[in-house]
């Protein structure tokens, strides 16, 4: 299977504006289709797609259940198979997991991943839906924690632990406005200065507004292609040679250890191993961010650094877009936006565009190789998935 | 006749009119929760009662609350408040007394002097060693509750309070929270009503489930061990109410809540939200009570509490809340 190890190739990759839009998600996922097969550099047709997934949470009332004929619809791939794929905030990732599968199985040579989310159409009050859903309900939802109160219970041991965290949560913010500023498609792209996260508005302590991801709108497309075929789209696939996933307890309360995801560290190891890759041959991160703790936490999962070195390594600037380990070169979660299912898809563009040289303004000079991260929840999945240019 | 054993009461933080009054998440229900429990701390064992005995307006929960507290089935005996309800129950008790052990759990007493209880539990038991009925003399409800309690050895009266330390929160809008018709929405997840009353053991009595092969402590109980993943030999075995500590702390800003907690926070404002370690890897998360927010740090020792959690679905849920220990650490920084 595959060419050189490599387990499958993007051959084409479109994304939308990410924020508050107009648009439906029907129009955002034919508008990230069509961006997908328009990048294909020697075109693809779409009678070539064998097999679909789609990543979403819901539609917050809209479509709740068969979403996958939506993405048929407006993919002009009525009649194809697709399966809706649900693992929360790391569902685009699971979805790209599933598309190289059905590769690698042989059921089809082009495959079609594209992810979704419409969130901000909701009243006021019904639009926190989303930071609640996820998680445990029976017991955190309970004690009155959303998403939020949890990465706040995790980020209050963490800055216990390492008392200088508090600036590095603070730096993994402004780091990533400031790459956010750089990306036409991000939610946000206004750069902010420390003391405007240290001064933000109380959302859990210790973390405040700046800490936190928006709830945005968007989509993002990936168009698949086994390894061997994929130079018959283009001269420049970015291959996908390492894939992890794993899983946690879905309550942290009942994890041993507040700042260790193990589904992130599980996730990690089998991507390495599968791409039989060193650490030190990445040359850049989109790591989860949808708290700025969750940078940390991702750095010394994915075993980067040691428990506690993701504080010293981000106040160091070595995460940072001239960095030696640029980190969220898009704006991440934290600045680019997050809408759920897309993420993980959207992770995926960012890398295709910088490991062809192609994002302008915020490309990472050289970059050959990269790691996408994806995080479901407070950390009952993930998936991590290592990427190279051939 | 019915001997009396054992008394507990609870006196909880509020005062109004210089009396003790509980607070906008309890209730009669959660102060007689607390009371009975005092009642465990003078008792290892705390055979079943077959009755509980009312006197006070108490919520719907208890036709099946006190069961779900206690763990077994009980009949629930209600009486009118005041003194004729008292005095009624003591001579059903007397009547009934070699038909098994019963509880009398009296709130909200009416002619309470200031600083006492508003919910008192007493534990009548039909065979040897009990003190007896003593003379009452007292004056209303709470002279006769004196005197009930006057008949017990002190060690066999656990009192229990609530620390007073915070002012009353702005009446109306507490009152509003607390009156606000029990409809409940949940704009996203919630948990239905079958599925509180599933976690009751653990989520009231604290009960989670060791193993016979492994040894560990799954809890919340499961009916399998977390651990080796067997379902047979797993024991009932329930937490400390009092002593967990608190390894995370965090404090919900305004517009961080679910919805189901919106009018609490419009009442009553922010609150806190800790992850308490009962015993090694056994956790539970728990919203504060009784204390401002940011009070309760890492390290402190918290005790937990039977409080109003939300309406929903047509009713009160209850669960349990940390609340500070008196002889709690101050935490070094505020968190």
């Amino acid at each position: 299977m595959g060419t050189l190890g490599h387990r499958a190739a993007i051959v084409g990759a479109g994304h939308t504006r990410f924020g508050v839009l107009d648009a439906g998600p029907r129009t955002l996922l034919r508008n990230a289709v069509d961006g997908a097969f328009a990048s294909v550099d020697r075109g693809a047709e779409r009678r070539r797609v064998g097999e679909a997934f789609l990543a979403t949470l819901g539609f917050g009332g809209w479509q709740i259940g068969n979403a996958s004929a939506v993405l048929d619809e407006e993919a002009g791939l009525v009649g194809v198979p697709t399966t809706r794929v649900e693992n929360a905030c790391a569902s685009g990732g699971f979805a790209l997991r599933a598309g190289v599968r059905a590769l690698e199985e042989g059921r089809t040579d082009l495959v079609l991943v594209a992810g979704v989310e419409k969130m901000t159409d909701l009243r006021a009050p019904r639009r926190r839906y989303w930071l609640g859903v996820s998680g445990d309900t029976e017991w955190e939802r309970l004690a009155g924690l959303t998403f939020a109160g949890v990465y706040g219970l995790i980020a209050s041991d963490y800055v216990h632990r390492y008392p200088s965290a508090r600036d590095a949560l603070a730096e993994v913010a402004v780091k990533n406005h400031e790459n956010g500023s750089r990306n036409p498609n991000a939610h946000f792209q206004k750069r902010i200065l420390r003391e405007d996260v240290l001064r933000a508005t109380r959302v859990a302590d210790p973390l405040g507004l700046f800490d936190c991801c928006p709830v945005s709108d968007g989509a993002a497309a990936l168009l698949l292609a086994r390894a061997d075929r994929a130079r018959e789209f283009t001269d420049t696939p970015v291959y996908i040679d390492g894939l992890g996933a794993g899983s946690d307890r879905l309550a942290v309360q009942e994890r041993p250890d507040l700042t260790r995801f193990t589904a992130t560290q599980r996730a990690a190891e089998e991507a390495f191993r599968d791409a039989e890759l060193a650490r030190d041959r990445i040359h850049l991160l989109e790591v989860h961010d949808c708290f700025t703790i969750a940078e940390l936490l991702a750095l010394e999962d994915l075993g980067f650094v040691g428990p506690g070195g993701a504080v010293d390594l981000t106040l160091s600037g070595a995460t940072r877009a001239g960095g030696r380990l640029p980190v969220n070169p898009d704006g991440g979660l934290k600045a680019k936006g997050h809408p759920i299912g897309a993420t993980g898809v959207s992770q995926a563009y960012e890398i295709f565009l910088q490991l062809r040289a192609a994002a302008g303004g915020r490309q990472v000079p050289g970059a050959e190789t990269a790691l996408a991260h994806n995080v479901g929840g407070a950390g009952a999945t993930a998936t991590v998935t290592l990427f190279s240019r051939g | 006749m019915a001997g009396l054993e054992r008394g507990a009461v609870y006196v909880p933080g509020f005062r109004r009119d210089g009396r003790a009054v509980g607070g906008p998440d309890e209730d009669a229900f959660t102060m007689a929760a607390t009371a009975l429990e005092g009642l465990a701390t003078v008792s290892a064992r705390l055979p079943p009662p077959i009755s509980v005995h009312l006197v006070g307006t108490f919520p719907p929960v208890v036709e099946w609350g006190f069961a779900a507290l206690l763990g077994h089935p009980v009949g629930v005996v209600p009486h009118p408040p005041g003194i004729a309800g008292l005095r009624e129950t003591l001579a059903a008790l007397s009547a009934a007394g070699a038909s098994g052990p019963a509880l009398l759990v009296a709130v909200d007493l009416p002619d309470r002097p200031e600083g006492g209880p508003s919910a008192v539990a007493l534990r009548f038991g039909s065979t040897g060693g009990s003190a007896g009925i003593p003379p009452l003399s007292g004056q209303g409800v709470a002279g006769v509750v004196r005197d009930l309690l006057r008949g017990l050895p002190s060690s066999a009266v656990a009192e229990s309070t609530t620390p007073v330390r915070l002012a009353p929160p702005a009446e109306a809008r507490a009152r509003a929270w607390v009156e606000a018709p029990l409809g409940g929405l949940s704009e996203g997840a919630y948990v239905p009503r079958a599925r509180y009353l599933e976690n009751l053991p653990s989520r009231w009595r604290l009960e989670g489930q060791r193993c016979g092969r492994c040894g560990s402590l799954t809890f919340p109980a499961r009916n399998r061990c977390r651990s080796c993943g067997i379902e047979e030999s797993l024991t009932v075995e329930t937490l400390p109410r009092d002593g967990a500590w608190v390894v995370a702390v965090t404090t919900i800003g305004k517009g961080g809540q679910p919805t189901e907690f919106d009018a609490q926070v419009d009442a009553l404002g922010e609150y806190s939200v800790v992850l308490a370690e009962f015993a090694p890897g056994v956790r539970l998360t728990l919203q504060v009570a009784d204390a401002a927010p940011g009070e309760i740090g890492i390290d402190a020792r918290i005790g937990t509490r039977l409080r109003r959690l939300y309406p929903m679905e047509g009713e009160w849920r209850y669960g349990r809340k940390a609340v500070p220990l008196p002889d709690s650490p101050v935490p070094s920084t505020g968190s």
